[in-house]
């Protein structure tokens, strides 16, 4: 709920920094004052909500320490590292140049205010980098290595953690939601503009340049969520199987467009699966299949499939049963276990054996990877899946929203161009309405990602009840409830600095 | 009177003009930033405000009295601090 909260302001700050860096590099380039005032409009209203998002993050942290002290444990200097560099540059580069940015014009030369502008927005969209790194590192641990002694992930390969495939393409998946949701909200405040008929050739020009940005980052959104899914069957199968509510797995996987789950079909024996059937569906045959693997005959595990393992009849490769991760998983647990008993005795020779074992690629690979699983038993399995519900409605209505924002682009594009839309009314209103979808959708995309790939906190190794405290749920509570109330209030003064200033148009303020 | 004494030595370096420069710059960037909040809007005040109250909020109020963290306030060396976490992920196995 934190990091939600801290979301409603962070792809708004990516993506309008862009458009306004694109808007200035117009002004000089053409020396028109009406850019100026353009970009100085939707430099405001950047800077406004810059100042809401401020330190609605530093929470996140306070929550690791108090809440998540197991977790932020073990993860080690893997997420000390990024949020370092992360804190440096974006205090560097953000703090630095926003104040070029907002107190320089007149005062530094035309091409250094735009460089700065410009660099405001790198600084943001990089400062973004840092943070997605370690959160890919979560749903994908690459680069590390277990330290028994000290309970903690070492890195030892930062540029594996870096470059790691999940974190290259959630930052691009990410940083063009972000300026998607800018153009929406560019394209549906312009469209208020003209609703009330003041300052129009302003708000067209916005709509034409919210429109092209958001059409070429809507394509960049397809392919890298494309990109996405297929990580996601390769990495964490589950998570792609239950946004897809795939029971049983299948060759030539359908593609479910629209679909109505059921109630859960209550479980006859201790520890079967709670299933979930649909009411209704549409689906399109073999789909699933192919884009997952480029391939109609493909075979897609099924939920079922993974927890009681199976032979992909493709390419005949064998995935062993949940069950036997949780003896491997229970394995790992205990030679941890019984290496601190060894330290606490002194035993140095059993020591040295338990040591060795976490020094063997091989054990690490076959048994310790699994570690998170030993914590579940046959009678707790159900605990291993993601919730099916929250899985696939948050992807399936992400999906369907990015379609309307790309569909209203090129029809807010074209009929701008023909100069028809002032009198298209009623799509000024839809475009108005789309600011909220836009945000609905951004909220949707990490709703799946964090919701999808529980119960892990780190995947397959750490599980949430692993990585809390010894605190009590209430004190738990209390904290989030003071935050979002204290945080709320104070969100509602500032947005109605915002929206008064956007009332004020471009010609009014300052 | 720094600068009128060494302006009387004989070195071969002059280490007056860099530091009036770097003076000079360091004005100019305080006057800069001073100008700005000086000239500032009264929305943009209303912000720094904001912010202000946000940061004190959460680094003197949920920070020192409702975010403890737990491992520092609760153990006194790293060394103890891996022994609770190892006690803890290996005591709850179903």
């Amino acid at each position: 709920m934190s990091a939600m909260f801290h979301w409603v302001f962070v792809p708004l700050t990516l993506g309008l920094s862009i458009l306004v860096a694109i808007m200035e590099t117009i002004y000089l380039r053409t020396g028109d004052e009406s850019w100026k005032k353009m970009t100085k409009f939707w430099a405001k209203l950047f800077g406004i909500n810059f100042a809401i998002g401020v330190a609605t993050g530093i929470i996140l942290e306070f929550q690791f320490g108090t809440n998540w002290s197991n977790y932020s444990w073990f993860v080690g200097d893997i997420f000390g590292a990024p949020l370092a560099i992360e804190g440096i540059m974006a205090f560097f580069l953000e703090a630095t140049f926003v104040a070029v940015m907002f107190f320089g014009w007149n005062k530094v030369s035309k091409r250094f205010h735009l460089l700065s502008t410009w660099l405001v927005a790198i600084g943001a969209n990089l400062s973004a980098l840092w943070i997605l790194v370690a959160n890919a590192w979560m749903q994908y641990p690459v680069g590390t290595t277990f330290n028994p002694m000290t309970a903690r992930n070492e890195m030892i390969d930062f540029w594996a953690v870096l470059f790691s495939p999940v974190a290259v393409n959630k930052f691009i998946h990410t940083v063009a939601s972000g300026f998607v949701l800018a153009s929406v909200f560019v394209v549906g405040v312009s469209s208020w503009f003209l609703l009330k008929k003041r300052d129009t050739l302003f708000a067209k020009r916005s709509i034409v340049i919210a429109s092209v940005f958001g059409i070429t980052t809507s394509l960049f959104l397809i392919w890298s969520g494309d990109e996405s899914a297929r990580q996601m069957a390769d990495k964490q199968p589950m998570k792609f199987a239950a946004m897809e509510a795939l029971w049983d797995g299948q060759a030539n996987a359908p593609l479910v467009v629209i679909g109505l789950l059921q109630k859960p079909t209550p479980p006859k024996t201790e520890g079967q699966l709670k299933e979930m059937e649909f009411a209704v569906k549409i689906e399109i045959p073999s789909l699933l299949s192919y884009m997952t693997y480029l391939d109609p005959n493909a075979y897609i595990p099924g939920i079922k499939d993974l927890v009681h393992g199976y032979t992909n009849p493709y390419t005949e490769k064998v995935e062993i049963s949940y069950f036997e991760k949780m003896e491997r998983g229970k394995e790992a647990i205990a030679t941890l276990r019984n290496y601190k008993d060894a330290l606490l005795r002194e035993d140095y020779e059993a020591l040295q054996e338990h040591k060795l074992k976490f020094e063997d690629p091989e054990w690490m690979e076959s048994t310790f990877r699994y570690f998170g699983y030993g914590y579940y038993s046959e009678s707790t399995v159900g605990g291993l899946i993601p919730n099916i519900p929250i899985a696939f409605y948050s992807f399936h209505i992400m999906v369907a929203l990015s379609g309307h924002f790309l569909a209203l682009f090129i029809v807010m594009l074209v009929f701008t161009l023909k100069n028809r839309i002032e009198k298209l009314r009623w799509l000024l209103y839809v475009a108005i309405w789309t600011i909220p979808l836009a945000y609905l959708a951004s909220q949707l995309g990490w709703v799946l990602a964090e919701m999808g790939r529980q119960p892990w906190v780190i995947q397959d190794l750490m599980p949430s009840i692993a990585a809390v405290s010894r605190v009590d749920a209430g004190s738990v509570q209390l904290t989030f409830w003071l935050f979002a109330i204290t945080f709320t209030i104070l969100l509602i003064a500032e947005v109605k600095i915002l929206v008064a200033q956007i009332k004020k148009g471009i010609t009014g303020g300052h | 009177m720094l600068g009128f004494a060494l302006g009387y030595v004989p070195v071969k370096f002059n280490i007056v003009r860099p530091m009036n420069k770097c003076m000079s710059l360091l004005r100019r960037v305080f006057t800069f930033y001073l100008d700005g909040f000086r000239d500032m809007p009264r929305w943009g005040k209303q912000l720094w405000v904001i912010i202000i109250l946000k940061i004190f909020i959460l680094f003197f109020v949920f920070r020192l009295f409702f975010f403890p963290n737990y491992l520092k306030s609760n153990f006194d060396s790293d060394a103890d601090r891996s022994m609770h976490v190892i006690q803890r992920l290996t005591e709850i196995i179903n």
